[in-house]
């Protein structure tokens, strides 16, 4: 194999590797970058953690077409730090790869290909397109209330699912809270895969992944489904996340029935901001804080043994009657602060029920809820 | 029958002509020497040990242990097996009579597991003991009773065939002894752990346990060595076992199942062992398992490994250790080898990884069996990851570089040095000698808000937060940080009982083996003492309702797992409150952010913040320093700028 490109395009496209190339792990080989020239003057780039996968593929000049596998993190730091506006990456013998740019000459130690997990492809899948922007919402509003819990895989991961027609959902638990978003989708007269109508559990670190690497100013993504991996193509990169084996909790027998009269609707940065105040008061180990909501107004407050106790009333739109329950402040901050909206609509139940957050003035055809459970104080 | 009505004597004989088969005799005094001697009932779970042993003997199929105060009170053995006819059940109960050799030669040949003919005397001796028992097809059954070894009464005694064993108020006679007694659940769990240890190389016999008239183990029969062992593991926890591939070396056959590194024990009791059927705690064994998974598994962790051994009966000698927990093999090497290989041919295979093509990862992968239910063996034998067949040809090419050493050490590349570098080798006791100045909280740290003032560099390696303060460099160790902070709110908890609860807004459930699920049920007011509230649903089953809110976003199931282990070698006696500091530090470990974990740098802050509420005066819960600093001074004499 040898091949020449720029080298901010091959610094662009290692980086992409980056978050998946596992750094200790036990198998050597996936801290490799598997490279591939083909004849037709396409470069692959391709690394893996057996969970997540990311293939890119962009153009270069190649002299002789063939694949080499090095560690993946070596090379994009050296070839960030390269002067030469071009690179040359060379086979040598023994799995050796030569790197040449301007003055600079490296040799790394590279593996055999064929050790390599093999690379999915993604011929056969049928992509459904998503507006880039959509997809990050529906990510950044559930992967906070994803579960850490190996002791509970199913909810390491958010749920992705068909929401009726044309509309595609995105939940996520951790047994404590949870957070749902649906939005439309346009799939282009397609048929959306069927495993979504019962949803596949994408986990954390894929869409984490996604996040990371998708590229924002592109106006769209695509999604599609191909055997247990959840395939998301952006531009030249297609990343395939191997979804969770295992069933998604039935949820909506949890989730209190909504009720309009019942919202108390509260300006949402100053919550944010009145609740980061009263917390000062707050146990530093359990986090909690008391909401009250009575006419038009919504008190917060907090007390600790140790500390005292600090209270503050904010103005809210309500007139129903007197509610109040104790929360994880940062369970009620994580939804504030990934949510939209000058205003927020907060449904107290009752003491010991969940709580309801609406995301208000969501996106387009967006609709967003978040449920937190109340702690006992 | 009916014609022995009253024989009192009869059994004095070693063998008697009388009008039923006699099988059971009293081994001469030159070969009862050569037996191992030794005490054989220590504690009621060796009496259940020895009763059940007899029963598997006698061929049974059905097996029923009762115990009621830990088998202080009663333990009554019930099985569908031979039975003995009026002559054998009166000599049973004497020293060294058996029906299982009776010469020399046999001695070498044992392929049942009793062979002593010491139990029933032993039990017999400490206890008031009663045996009913009725071979098939005969008409009326023998009653034996005996009271601290005096023989109280014997006769005829209508019954179901078999034999059912009733010891009742052991070491009623020894009261030194019954002072060693555990507590009541101590003496479960053992006994538990005795008849589990019986019936995993046994899937043909059902066996069942009730504890004071709740049934505490059932385990029916079943098709096969894998369904017995999933009831036995847990549904958990066989869900990363693997079958290892056959393996055979000159005449030692293994068999069995072995877990994934991912799932480790804190102590042994996760391997369980045979040969020829027999449990067996044998050093060659255990070797050959520690050396599989060298490297795999941590320090000080222990996997879980079912293995069974099946060498001729001439070739391993049994009469080696009067509780008959012990073997000797005449080819140790070849026992080695053949468990080594059984072993590491499994594990080089992976079978948890998914394969490299993603479609044939699809039926089969770690975690499809994972989440699945493996179930009935037809399931199970679906999966082709679990066959042995399949672990045999399964691809290598992931587990080649583990094990062929492919070169890829450190990179010339890598800016940082290695993990081994020397900063971490200075625990607090290299202090001094190393020049590493290894600092005492009194002695440095400012009154208030030391950590959150430090200024923080940057994460290493996924395991180090590097700071520096005014006047030096300080590392914390991320894991043992956070484990002293979760550390440190369980005992707040604890010594407090200032409980705020964090309720589930989706209830957790958690399964047990019967072991762990006794002993929760035993406990659960100490958990909700602390906070958690765990509801039981059927018997092995607990629907975990809210935890204590300081502990919420750990690893609960994790958590209670290593406290129920705790309490298992705790009991409930007057020693829980010292073990409490040992159970919270457990727990502790799962609430904790992890070596290998990334921390963002608000993480990293946050988690800094939070050791400043820890109080440094008290010990750390692993005895590892969560920190150490390097003054300037210090480096600059390193780097010889003084
Ligand atoms: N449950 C039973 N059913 C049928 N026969 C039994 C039963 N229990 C004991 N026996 C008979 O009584 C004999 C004596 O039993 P005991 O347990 O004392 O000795 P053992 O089993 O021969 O040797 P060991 O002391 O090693 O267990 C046995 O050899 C067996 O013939
Ligand atoms: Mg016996």
């Amino acid at each position: 194999m040898k091949i020449t490109l720029d080298t901010s395009t091959l610094s662009r496209e290692l980086f992409k590797l980056q978050g998946v190339v596992n750094s200790k792990g036990t198998m050597p080989i996936l801290q490799n970058a598997l490279i591939e020239a083909s004849d037709s003057g396409e470069l692959t780039l391709h690394a893996t953690d057996l969970d997540v996968s990311v293939t890119t593929t962009s153009e270069c000049e190649v002299s002789q077409p063939g694949r080499i596998t090095v560690r993946a993190r070596d090379l994009y730091d050296v070839v960030k730090n390269l002067k030469g506006e071009r690179v040359t990456l060379e086979k040598e013998d023994n799995q050796w790869m030569r790197l040449t740019s301007d003055t600079v000459r490296v040799r790394f130690v590279g593996m055999n290909p064929d050790e390599f997990p093999q690379v999915q492809r993604a011929d056969e899948v049928q992509f459904v397109p998503l507006p880039t922007d959509r997809f990050m919402r529906m990510i950044d509003r559930t992967i906070f209330s994803i579960s850490t819990d190996e002791g509970r895989p199913n909810l390491t991961g958010a749920l992705f699912k068909k929401a009726g027609a044309d509309r595609i959902s995105m939940v996520s638990t951790d047994g404590h809270r949870l957070s749902m978003i649906s939005a439309p989708v346009d799939a282009e007269g397609k048929q959306l895969p069927s495993e979504l109508e019962d949803g596949v559990i994408i986990p954390r670190k894929g869409l984490a992944e996604l996040r990371r690497t998708v590229d924002l100013t592109a106006p769209e993504i695509s999604f599609g489904l191909r055997g247990n991996n959840v395939v998301v193509r952006h531009e030249n990169t297609t990343m395939f996340v191997r979804v969770i084996d295992g069933n998604f909790p039935n949820f909506d027998q949890v989730i209190p029935e909504s009720k309009k009269e019942r919202m108390a609707y509260v300006d949402r940065a100053t919550l944010i901001d009145r609740i980061k105040f009263v917390s000062l008061f707050s146990n530093t180990k359990t986090h909690n804080v008391r909401i009250e909501l009575e006419e038009a107004t919504c008190t917060i407050s907090a007390q600790d043994p140790d500390k005292g106790e600090c209270e503050e009333k904010v103005q809210a739109a309500y007139d129903s009657e007197t509610v109040q329950a104790g929360y994880n402040y940062r369970y009620v901050l994580d939804v504030l602060n990934v949510i939209g909206g000058e205003q927020v609509a907060l449904e107290l139940v009752d003491t010991l029920s969940p709580t309801l957050i609406h995301e208000l003035d969501s996106e387009e055809g967006e609709r967003s809820l978040f449920i937190v459970m109340p702690m006992r104080i | 029958m009916g014609s022995d009505s009253d024989a009192a004597g009869a059994g004095e004989r070693h063998t008697s002509p009388g009008s039923e088969e006699e099988r059971i005799h009293i081994l001469s005094p030159e070969l009862a020497d050569q037996i191992a001697a030794g005490e054989v009932v220590e504690r009621p779970a060796s009496a259940v040990k020895e009763l059940v042993e007899n029963a598997i003997d006698a061929g049974a199929t059905r097996i029923n242990v009762e115990i009621e105060e830990g088998g202080l009170k009663r333990i009554r053995v019930t099985d569908d097996g031979c039975g003995m006819g009026a002559a054998d059940a009166r000599i049973a109960v004497r020293r060294h009579a058996t029906s299982k050799i009776s010469n020399r030669e046999d001695l070498f040949a044992i392929g049942t597991l009793g062979f002593r003919g010491e139990a029933l005397p032993s039990i017999a001796s400490v206890s008031r003991f009663e045996l009913i028992t009725k071979p098939a097809g005969r008409l009326g059954g023998t009653r034996v009773v005996i009271e601290g070894g005096e023989r109280v009464s014997e006769g005829e005694y209508a019954s179901a065939p078999g034999t059912s064993i009733t010891v009742d108020d052991l070491f009623f006679n020894t009261p030194a002894r019954l002072k060693f007694m555990k507590t009541r659940s101590t003496e479960v769990k053992h006994v538990l752990e005795a008849v589990q240890r019986l019936a995993l190389p046994r899937p043909d016999v059902a066996f069942s346990v009730v504890h004071n008239g709740r049934r505490v183990l059932d385990l029916p029969v079943c098709d096969g060595h894998y369904a017995r062992v999933h009831s036995i593991v847990g549904r958990d926890d066989s869900a990363y076992l693997y079958a290892a591939p056959d393996a055979e070396q000159d005449g030692v056959r293994v068999s069995g199942f072995f877990s994934q590194p991912a799932l480790t024990r804190r102590t042994t009791n996760g391997i369980y062992t045979f040969v020829n059927g027999r449990f067996v705690r044998d050093s060659t064994i255990l070797g050959a398992i520690r050396v599989a998974y060298r490297g795999l598994i941590d320090r000080g962790r222990h996997p879980v490994v079912i293995l069974f051994l099946e060498v001729a009966t001439a070739q391993v000698d049994v009469n080696v250790h009067p509780m008959k927990t012990e073997v000797r093999f005449h080819r140790a090497d070849a026992a080695f080898r053949a468990v080594r290989r059984a072993l590491a041919n499994g594990l080089s295979a992976c079978p948890w990884l998914p394969r490299g093509d993603a479609d044939a990862a699809d039926d089969g992968g770690a975690t499809a069996s994972r989440a699945g239910d493996p179930g009935p063996i037809s399931d199970w034998s679906a999966a082709p990851t679990g066959r042995p067949s399949d672990a045999t040809q399964a691809p290598r090419r992931y587990a080649a570089d583990r094990f062929s050493g492919v070169p890829v050490g450190d990179s010339m590349l890598d800016g940082l040095p290695s993990r081994s570098y020397a900063l971490r080798a200075g625990g607090p006791a290299a202090a001094g000698e190393g020049g590493l100045n290894e600092v005492h909280t009194e002695d440095l740290l400012p009154e208030t808000g030391y950590f959150s003032s430090l200024v923080y560099a940057g994460q290493v390696h996924s395991l180090y937060l590097v700071c520096s303060d005014p006047e030096g460099l300080v590392v914390v160790d991320q894991h043992a940080a956070h484990e002293r902070i979760t550390f440190e709110r369980l005992r707040t908890v604890w010594a407090e009982r200032r409980t705020q609860q964090q309720p589930m807004l989706l209830p957790e459930v958690l399964h047990f083996d019967s072991l762990r699920a006794a002993i929760l049920s035993d406990n659960l007011d100490f958990f909700a003492a602390l906070g958690f509230d765990i509801e039981p649903f059927g018997d092995t089953d607990f629907a975990l309702k809210a935890v204590p809110a300081m502990l919420s976003g750990g690893r609960y199931a994790n958590m209670l797992t290593d406290a129920l282990d705790d309490l298992a070698d705790t009991g409930d006696s007057g020693r829980v409150d010292e073990a409490i500091d040992a159970i919270l530090s457990r727990m502790a470990c799962h609430g904790s952010v992890r070596s290998g974990d990334t921390l963002s740098p608000s993480e990293a802050r946050a988690l800094l913040e939070e050791l400043d509420a820890v109080d440094f005066g008290a010990n750390c819960p692993h005895g590892r320093p969560v920190y150490f600093r390097m003054s300037l001074a210090e480096m600059e004499r390193r780097f010889d700028r003084r």
